[in-house]
C-alpha cells in the first residue's frame, strides 16, 4: 500500500516534470520593463567604480563605525502592539489559512494560471514579496512560515491531548549541516527558472505538498526548531537576506521563549555589521541564491536566447528536451562558477591580507557583504514586476479558484500597468544599485578591519573584494540594461 | 562614534541626491508633444513579414497597429491587453493612447478552427483578371471573370483586391475602379467566401507606368479536400481554446516622453 502510494506520487511528479515543451518559461507573470538606457547605465557604472575608490580612500584613513542607534520596540506602544502575542497569533492563523487556501486552489481551482491564486502567490507574493520584506523590513518569514505555524498547532494539540511531544528530537547529524537546504534550493531554482510547467497551478500544489511532507517529516524527526535552522531552505534564505533589514527580531517568536517578544530597529543595512557569520553551508547557499537571482535575469536577455539557439544543434538529439537540458546545465554551471569566483576571491583576500585563515573561514566572514548588491539588483529587476503583477492579488482574493466568485467585490479589478513609470524605475534601479554597492564595500571593509589585526593588511585584503563587487555590480547593471525577451 | 556615523550618512546622502539629480537631467525631460504613430504588422504564416522585432513609440502617443495576416487568429498586445481578430482578407487594427511606459510583447494566437471553415472544394473554380487604365494616371478599372464561383452581395462570395501585397478592397462586384497611384504595381485578385476564407484561386497582373500588361488567368490548384464545415458552428472558435501556443511576433516599446 505504502509503496504504491509512493510510486504514485513520484509517478505524478515525474510526468509533470518531464512533459516536454519547446518554450522555456521561468516563474510566472508578464514583465513589461524597459531596458535602462545606455547613458544611465554608463553613468551608474562609472559612479559605482568612482565611489569604490572614494571609499577606499576613506578607509585608509579612518576607522569603521560599527555602533549605531537602536530602537527597542518594547519601549513603544505601537512596537508592543505589533509584537503582542494576539497580533502575531492572528497573523499566524491568517498565514496558515492562506496556505490551506493556496493548496486547495492549486489542486482544485482553474487551470488558467492567471485565474488561479496559487501561481501569483508562489512566484510573486512569496518568492519576490517575502524576499523584499525580509531584506527591507525584517525577517517576516520567521513569523508567517506556514509549516512552522501548522506544526506548532499540531504540537500543542498533541500536548493537550496526550501530554507528549509530537517531535522525536533525534540528534541532527552535525556533518549534514544545512547541505540538505542547499539541495532543496537548487531544486526550487530549477523549478523556477527551467521547469516549463512552473506556472501551472496543479503542478505548484503538488510540489508544495511534497515539500510540505519533507518539512513536516524533518520537524517531526529532529524537532521543529532544529529543522527550521538546518533544513527548511526558505527560513535559511530569508533569514540570510534579513541580516540587512532594519528590524531584527529579538528573540524569536517562540511561545516558550522567556523574554517578551519584540524587535530592535536600526538603520537600514547597519545590522550587517553585527550579524553573526553564517556557517559554511549557509554561506555557500547564499552564494548560490545570489548567482541564481542573477541567472534568472540573464535568461530574459536576448543573449541567453541567442546562446540557447546556438547550443541547440549540439543537443538536438534530445528532441523536445533539448532546451530544458541546456538550461539545466546552465543552472548548474552558473552557480558553481559563482562559487569558484567567490572561493578565489576569498583566497586572494587571505593572500593580500597576509592571513593564515582558511579559505572557508574567509568565505563565512565576507559572504554577507554581498547581500546589499544582491538586494539592489533584486529591486532593479523585480520592483516594477512586483508593483504591476502584485496587483493580481486584488482580483484573485475575491475569486481564488477562478470559479467566478466575487467575495470582496474586487474580482473584476483590472491591473493598472501605468502604476510605475519607466523613468521612475530607471532612477530607482540605478540608485539602488549604487547604494547597494557602496553599502557592500563599506560592510566588507568593516569585516576586514575586524578580521585582520593589522590595518594595512585589512585595507589591502579588500582589493580583490572590490574587484569582485565592481564585477557583480556591472553584471547587475548589464542585465537591467538589456531588453527583456520573453519567448 | 554616533556623530561619525551620521556625518558619513549625511555626506553619502548629499552625494547620492546630487548624483540622482544629475542623472535626472541627463536622461532629459524634453516635453515634445504627443504624436500619432502607426505600425504595419503584416503576418505571414504566423511571423512578421518585415524583419523587425521592436516598434518604438513615446508615452501618450496615439498608437495604431495595422494588422493583417494570411492565417486566421487573434493578435494580442500584452500589458494593455488589447486583442483583435485577423484573417486572410480581413485586416484590422488596434488603436490606443499609450499612457503606460514599458515593453509589451505582441503575440499571434492562431485560430485553427476558423481555418477549417476554409476547407472548400475549389475543383473547377477559376478567376481571370483584367486591368485597364482609368480616367487619370494612377486610376485603374479592374474587372474579374469567374468560373464555378458566383460573386454577389447576396451570396457573400467576393474577391480581394491587393496591390503589392496590401489589401485595397473586398469587392462584391465584378468590376471596380481604384486609385493605385503612379508606378508599377502587382495587382492580385483572390476569391474569397462569405466566411472570409481565402481560396487558393487567384490571378496576378503587373500594371506599368504607362499602361497595363495583359491579364492572366489564375492557376487552379484544385487539390483541396472536401468541405468540412458542418463540424463547427459559425461564429465559434476562440483562439484561446485551441491547443496551439501563442507565437511571439514582436514587441512594442513605449518610452517615457
Amino acid at each position: 500500500m505504502k509503496r504504491t502510494l509512493l510510486s504514485g506520487v513520484f509517478g505524478v511528479i515525474g510526468l509533470m516534470l518531464l512533459t516536454p515543451s519547446t518554450v522555456l518559461a521561468h516563474g510566472f507573470g508578464d514583465r513589461y520593463d524597459l531596458p535602462v538606457p545606455l547613458g544611465l547605465y554608463m553613468s551608474a557604472a562609472g559612479a559605482s567604480v568612482a565611489l569604490s575608490f572614494f571609499l577606499i580612500g576613506i578607509f585608509a584613513k579612518r576607522d569603521v563605525v560599527d555602533r549605531y542607534p537602536k530602537i527597542n520596540s518594547r519601549e513603544f506602544k505601537i512596537g508592543r502592539g505589533l509584537a503582542h502575542p494576539v497580533t502575531t497569533g492572528l497573523v499566524q492563523a491568517l498565514s496558515a489559512a492562506m496556505f490551506a487556501l493556496y493548496l486547495l486552489t492549486g489542486l482544485l481551482g482553474s487551470e488558467d494560471p492567471n485565474e488561479n491564486f496559487a501561481p501569483t502567490m508562489t512566484w510573486i507574493v512569496f518568492w519576490v514579496g517575502i524576499a523584499y520584506v525580509s531584506a527591507l523590513i525584517g525577517d517576516i518569514w520567521a513569523l508567517v512560515n506556514p509549516w512552522k505555524i501548522i506544526f506548532g498547532y499540531a504540537e500543542s494539540l498533541i500536548w493537550k491531548v496526550s501530554g507528549r511531544d509530537l517531535a522525536r528530537y533525534e540528534k541532527y547529524p552535525g556533518r549534514l549541516a544545512a547541505w540538505l537546504a542547499v539541495a532543496f534550493f537548487l531544486a526550487f531554482a530549477w523549478v523556477e527558472i527551467v521547469y516549463t510547467g512552473s506556472h501551472v497551478p496543479f503542478n505548484i500544489a503538488v510540489l508544495a505538498l511534497v515539500y510540505s511532507a519533507i518539512t513536516f517529516a524533518g520537524m517531526w524527526w529532529f524537532g521543529r526548531d532544529e529543522w527550521l535552522r538546518s533544513g527548511e531552505v526558505f527560513t535559511i534564505v530569508f533569514g540570510l537576506l534579513a541580516a540587512l533589514a532594519p528590524a531584527q527580531i529579538t528573540p524569536t517568536f517562540d511561545e516558550d521563549s522567556e523574554a517578551p517578544p519584540g524587535f530592535t530597529l536600526g538603520p537600514w543595512g547597519a545590522n550587517l555589521l553585527i550579524a553573526p557569520r553564517p556557517e559554511l553551508a549557509k554561506a555557500v547557499l547564499l552564494v548560490l541564491v545570489l548567482a541564481t537571482m542573477s541567472f534568472d535575469g540573464f535568461v530574459e536577455t536576448g543573449t541567453w536566447t541567442a546562446l540557447l539557439l546556438g547550443l541547440h544543434p549540439a543537443f538536438s538529439f534530445l528532441g523536445a528536451y533539448a532546451f530544458t537540458v541546456i538550461a539545466t546545465i546552465a543552472l548548474v554551471v552558473v552557480p558553481i562558477g559563482a562559487l569558484c569566483v567567490f572561493l578565489l576571491t576569498a583566497w586572494l583576500i587571505g593572500y593580500m591580507g597576509n592571513s593564515s585563515l582558511k579559505v572557508t573561514e574567509l568565505v563565512r566572514t565576507f559572504v554577507l557583504s554581498l547581500v546589499p548588491i544582491a538586494l539592489a539588483y533584486h529591486i532593479a529587476h523585480y520592483f516594477s514586476f512586483l508593483m504591476i503583477q502584485g496587483q493580481r492579488m486584488l482580483p484573485l482574493i475575491s475569486d481564488p479558484f477562478g470559479w467566478g466568485w466575487d467575495l470582496f467585490g474586487t474580482a473584476n479589478y483590472a491591473i493598472d500597468i501605468a502604476v510605475v513609470d519607466a523613468r521612475f524605475i530607471w532612477l530607482l534601479s540605478i540608485a539602488a544599485i549604487i547604494i547597494g554597492h557602496v553599502l557592500a564595500v563599506y560592510v566588507s571593509h568593516a569585516y576586514a578591519l575586524r578580521t585582520f589585526p593589522e590595518k594595512g593588511n585589512a585595507v589591502r585584503s579588500q582589493y580583490p573584494m572590490l574587484v569582485l563587487m565592481v564585477g557583480y555590480t556591472m553584471v547587475s547593471l548589464w542585465i537591467v540594461a538589456q531588453p527583456i525577451v520573453d519567448y | 562614534m554616533f556623530e561619525n556615523y551620521f556625518r558619513w550618512r549625511f555626506q553619502f546622502l548629499l552625494q547620492g541626491t546630487s548624483l540622482l539629480m544629475l542623472l535626472g537631467v541627463l536622461i532629459g525631460c524634453a516635453g515634445s508633444p504627443a504624436e500619432d504613430v502607426s505600425f504595419d504588422l503584416s503576418i505571414a504564416k504566423g511571423v512578421l513579414l518585415e524583419n523587425k522585432d521592436t516598434f518604438l513609440a513615446k508615452q501618450d502617443d496615439r498608437v495604431t497597429l495595422d494588422l493583417s495576416s494570411d492565417t486566421y487568429g487573434e493578435i494580442h498586445l500584452h500589458g494593455y491587453d488589447l486583442m483583435a481578430s485577423v484573417g486572410p482578407g480581413a485586416p484590422s487594427s488596434i488603436s490606443f493612447v499609450a499612457h503606460a511606459t514599458g515593453r509589451f510583447s505582441i503575440e499571434f494566437h492562431h485560430n485553427a478552427e476558423a481555418e477549417s471553415y476554409c476547407d472548400v472544394d475549389v475543383t473547377g473554380m477559376a478567376v481571370s483578371l483584367a486591368v485597364n487604365p482609368g480616367a487619370e494616371a494612377g486610376l485603374y478599372l479592374i474587372s474579374v471573370e469567374t468560373e464555378m464561383f458566383e460573386i454577389s452581395l447576396a451570396s457573400g462570395n467576393h474577391w480581394h483586391l491587393t496591390s503589392d501585397g496590401k489589401t485595397v478592397g473586398m469587392i462584391y462586384d465584378l468590376s471596380t475602379e481604384v486609385d493605385l497611384g503612379l508606378g508599377t504595381h502587382q495587382v492580385m485578385a483572390q476569391l474569397n467566401t462569405a466566411e472570409h476564407c481565402d481560396l487558393p484561386v487567384s490571378a496576378v497582373v503587373m500594371v506599368g507606368q504607362d499602361g497595363v500588361a495583359d491579364g492572366m488567368t489564375a492557376d487552379n490548384d484544385a487539390t483541396n479536400a472536401l468541405m468540412v464545415m458542418d463540424e463547427h458552428v459559425a461564429g465559434g472558435g476562440h483562439a484561446h481554446e485551441s491547443d496551439e501556443e501563442p507565437v511571439y511576433i514582436g514587441s512594442l516599446e513605449i518610452r517615457p516622453r
